[in-house]
């Protein structure tokens, strides 16, 4: 029994080492786990911090592969991916106010329209009128109809794709003070509707007026574009560790002017707010907002149409509009003294179809231009000018239809401005008179012919081409549109001279033209605009000059006996200078022409009654614009995160 | 083992206790010795072991801390500017919600504005170097305060006195690298000796010259690398651009 137990014991002391052995294996192995666990977690930590760089580069790629994109039109051959002609119209929630461009994965279905799909757009109902509120909740409904235009494919296909982009989608949509929420453009967000369109004048970013023309472009600015891109990236698990969502707001870094010609004339209180002269009638002048293509043809809509005319004050559109009547009472005066009912002439002066048209066939012509004896009422209601000294008139190089023997009743008035009504009395000299008021010259209301003021300028009646033409204005004159603020108008010729100053440092393609006698016949190209900026104090065109980009003239720009043809802009900046284009010049402005402070708009193209030869024309191309300033890369507004 | 047997002649009783009798002075002795010396070897292990392990953890808590430091200031240079003056019509109606970005930029100070919480705020937040502060034993130091931003003037919002605190930084003259670095658009240092803040037109342009930053954060506790016999040391850089 003893030898029994001797040998159990002898048994159990034997497993002495298997126990010693299984401590060390599980002290080791223990030891060894948190070593493992230790270097999961700092895989893990590190792989996190991966994802999320990676999510950000890769959101951030898709703004940018987008924002370049949108510099080219899909049927552009420098870039074959462009969809700057399939950006929304529309802000989000309307119709085809949204635009995708999704960037899947091999075997991969993004669809930011799907509450099902991992990569569904759980932000978007707090860019639109959805009635969600709070802006941090993640949204499960999208816009009623169709409120998408078709996707478009990333362009991973035409770069070098070893690498392919990480981003999902970019939805690009029209800006609005609602996706500007809590940053609103007006600051509080109270003066318009939040779903008020936001544009950009060049410096900033205004709310657009609204009405029937919302758009930016028809209101002298641009349209601002929030792009907004989810990127997700895949950790070794396959899961979808780190999502980022990354906004741009970007805008093209070219302007948008309000009119064909816009008046800047400073402040609201310039003592000199004179922009407009028309010397004659019927000027052989065109004046277009419609949207013309880079070689002056009419051209389908690469943007919205302009009044032909614009100011950025209430006084320069007063101005703008008693002179335009002005020219109506002229063109009236004329046809009513050299016209019969018949259409025949009264000798010794030659009745044109064009002032025929005006006389009209009845026994009386269909216009009066009798000063009434009081003010008459405008069509509606215009800002009404304070009262301030006219400048001392430039000598003018035309003789206004001075002694016309076939004048109206009022032909005895010598003076070829504007004068104010109701003031009978002639102003016998050029001396400081009050400012025109848009009322000035108002008819005879007790009269049954057609006020003066009703001629229609716009009628190819008058010019196969047309005096004027364009988006009508806003205001009392159709001709003419009143910016918003006056600050449009600025920040827009601010942003042109922005320009030119880096132009300037850069030296691509910059001249400056000290003497204008010296002047070049030609500058620039459509591939490489120029910048020509005459420092001398005027230009005076004697010789053709044909250019591409800007012309910037520091004073008086006056276009005599010469063939003057720019695409671009031209900016003429005076404090009291004019722009002019006399009787025998030709060509044509096709782009935008801009006065700045105090300049003067003398149209001054022909001496007699007869019909305009529409010797020269300045019509309104974006395109144009465009290519002088440049239309790439869009400029980015602001970049900011999202919760998602 | 081989078992030696003396048991020839003995009582029964004792022959059985020498049957069963145990190891010799000399296998105790050795196989002590062996236990010992496996046993030593082990805890020495061990001992080692857990001095890495304590110094892993400050190791990852200094990590954690670069991490956390260059995370943060990253995202208040990538919101630096959000909102600006040009989203408003009329910024000056509104001064509290335009946000200036860089505002006072010096090697071991950003001084910044932006909505870098994402929550409709423009706040002011400064990221200085501290070297020493007698109330403070964990420095040199980097301190980040938030405040929102109140007034128009950029230079004088507010002071926050909360904060939080990147400890145990290697001061920028031993580390051999400034904690922050600014280049341009091509990638060139920008020059802020000749003006560092928005007060002054040189230095707004300066400023405005900036397109990126770079951090540089080192780190150094007061304990030994058991392997290296040093003290314990960390570096992380960073470089952030500008969004503005």
């Amino acid at each position: 029994m003893a030898k029994m137990i001797a040998r159990t014991k002898k048994r159990n002391e034997q497993g002495m080492a298997l126990l010693l052995s299984l401590f060390a294996l599980l002290l080791l192995s223990g030891i060894g786990l948190c070593m493992v666990l230790a270097s999961t977690t700092e895989t893990r930590i590190d792989a996190n911090y991966g994802g999320s760089l990676r999510s950000y580069y890769a959101a951030r790629s898709g703004l940018e592969e987008v924002r370049d994109r949108m510099s080219f039109p899909s049927t552009s051959t420098t870039w074959p991916g462009g969809i700057a002609d399939r950006l929304p119209q529309d802000i989000a929630g309307n119709p085809f106010g949204v635009l995708y461009v999704l960037n899947p994965a091999n075997g991969e279905t993004v669809d930011p329209s799907d509450p099902n799909n991992p990569y569904f757009d759980n932000q978007l109902c707090h860019d639109y009128n959805s009635g969600v509120a709070g802006k941090d909740s993640r949204c499960t409904v999208v816009p009623a109809g169709n409120w998408t235009l078709p996707a478009q494919l990333a362009a991973v296909g035409a770069t070098p794709a070893t690498v392919p982009a990480g981003y999902k989608w970019v939805r690009i949509t029209l800006k609005t003070n609602r996706i500007a929420d809590p940053y609103f453009v007006d600051g509080d967000g109270q003066s318009a509707s939040l779903d008020t369109r936001v544009c950009w004048d060049g410096l900033t970013e205004q709310l657009s007026p609204g009405g029937a023309t919302p758009s930016c472009d028809a209101n002298g600015m641009q349209s601002v574009y929030m792009l907004t891109s989810l990127a997700a990236s895949a950790q070794p698990g396959g899961q979808n560790a780190s999502r980022k969502m990354v906004r741009f707001e970007v805008v093209a870094p070219s302007i948008r002017p309000p009119g064909a010609v816009t008046m800047d004339v400073g402040s609201s209180i310039s003592p000199n707010p004179v922009s407009a002269t028309f010397n004659n009638v019927i000027p052989g002048i065109s004046i277009d907002g419609r949207v013309h293509g880079i070689d002056g043809a009419a051209a389908s809509a690469a943007c919205s149409q302009v009044a032909a005319l614009a100011a950025n004050t209430p006084q320069a559109t007063a101005s703008l509009q008693s002179n335009l009547n002005y020219l109506r009472r002229s063109i009236v005066q004329a046809a009513n003294g050299s016209c019969n009912a018949d259409g025949s002439s009264i000798s010794p002066y030659t009745c044109t179809a064009p002032l025929a048209w005006v006389r009209g066939t009845g026994t009386n012509p269909r216009f009066t231009a009798v000063a009434t004896a009081s003010p008459a009422p405008m069509p509606t209601p215009v800002p009404t000018p304070v009262p301030v000294a006219m400048p001392t008139p430039a000598p003018n190089p035309t003789p206004f239809f001075g002694g016309h023997p076939g004048r109206g009743s009022d032909d005895d008035d010598p003076d070829p401005r504007p004068t104010p009504k109701p003031t009978p009395t002639p102003t016998p000299t050029p001396t400081p008179t009050p400012t025109p008021t848009p009322n000035a010259g108002a008819c005879d209301t007790s009269s049954s012919q057609a006020c003066y003021t009703s001629l229609d300028l716009t009628s190819t009646y008058l010019s196969p081409t047309q005096l004027f033409a364009g988006n009508p204005g806003n205001s009392a004159d159709p001709l003419v549109y009143q910016s918003q603020t006056p600050n449009i108008v600025v920040d827009a010729n601010q942003a042109v001279l922005n320009y030119i100053a880096d132009r300037k440092a850069s030296g691509t393609n910059y001249f400056e033209v000290p003497v204008s006698a010296s002047i070049a016949e030609t500058y620039g190209s459509a591939i490489n605009p120029a910048v020509v900026v005459v420092t001398d104090t005027s230009l005076k065109l004697n010789t053709s000059l044909t250019g591409f980009g800007i012309l910037v003239v520091p004073d008086d720009f006056e276009i005599q006996s010469a063939a003057f043809k720019w695409t671009g802009i031209v900016m003429v900046r005076s404090s009291a200078g004019k722009f002019m284009i006399s009787s025998v010049a030709t060509g044509s402005i096709n782009g935008a022409l801009m006065l700045q402070s105090g300049s003067q708009f003398a149209l001054t193209t022909n001496t007699t009654n007869s019909v305009g030869a529409g010797s020269f024309q300045v019509t309104y191309s974006c395109d144009a614009i465009d290519a002088a300033m440049g239309s790439r890369p869009l400029k980015v507004v602001s970049y900011s995160e999202t919760a998602n | 083992m081989k078992r030696s047997s003396h048991s020839v002649g003995r009582t029964p009783g004792r022959t059985a206790r020498k049957e069963i009798s145990g190891f010799t002075l000399i296998e105790m002795l050795v196989s002590l010795l062996i236990l010992a010396t496996v046993t030593g070897a082990v805890f020495e292990q061990i001992n080692v072991m857990q001095k890495k392990a304590n110094s892993e953890a400050v190791n990852v808590d200094l990590n954690q801390q670069s991490r956390d430091f260059l995370d943060q200031t990253v995202r208040d240079l990538h919101m630096a500017g959000y909102p600006g003056a040009s989203m408003y019509s009329n910024p000056l109606a509104h001064p509290e919600k335009v946000a200036a970005g860089l505002v006072r930029v010096s090697p071991t100070e950003i001084l910044l504005e932006g909505d870098v919480n994402n929550d409709g705020n423009v706040y002011s937040v400064d990221i200085s170097y501290v070297a020493t502060d007698p109330a403070d034993p964990n420095c040199p130091c980097v301190r980040r305060s938030a405040q929102a931003k109140i007034n128009a003037d950029s230079f004088s919002q507010p002071l926050n006195l909360l904060y939080t605190e990147t400890q145990h930084v290697l001061p920028p003259d031993q580390s051999g690298e400034d904690l922050f670095a600014y280049y341009d658009q091509e990638g060139s240092p920008v020059n802020i000796s000749t003006g560092g803040d928005i007060s002054t037109i040189v230095g707004k342009a300066n400023l405005a010259a900036i397109k990126t930053v770079k951090i540089n954060l080192s780190l150094l506790t007061n304990q030994h690398d058991p392997q290296t016999g040093g003290f314990l040391r960390t570096s992380m850089s960073a470089s952030s651009r500008l969004n503005y």
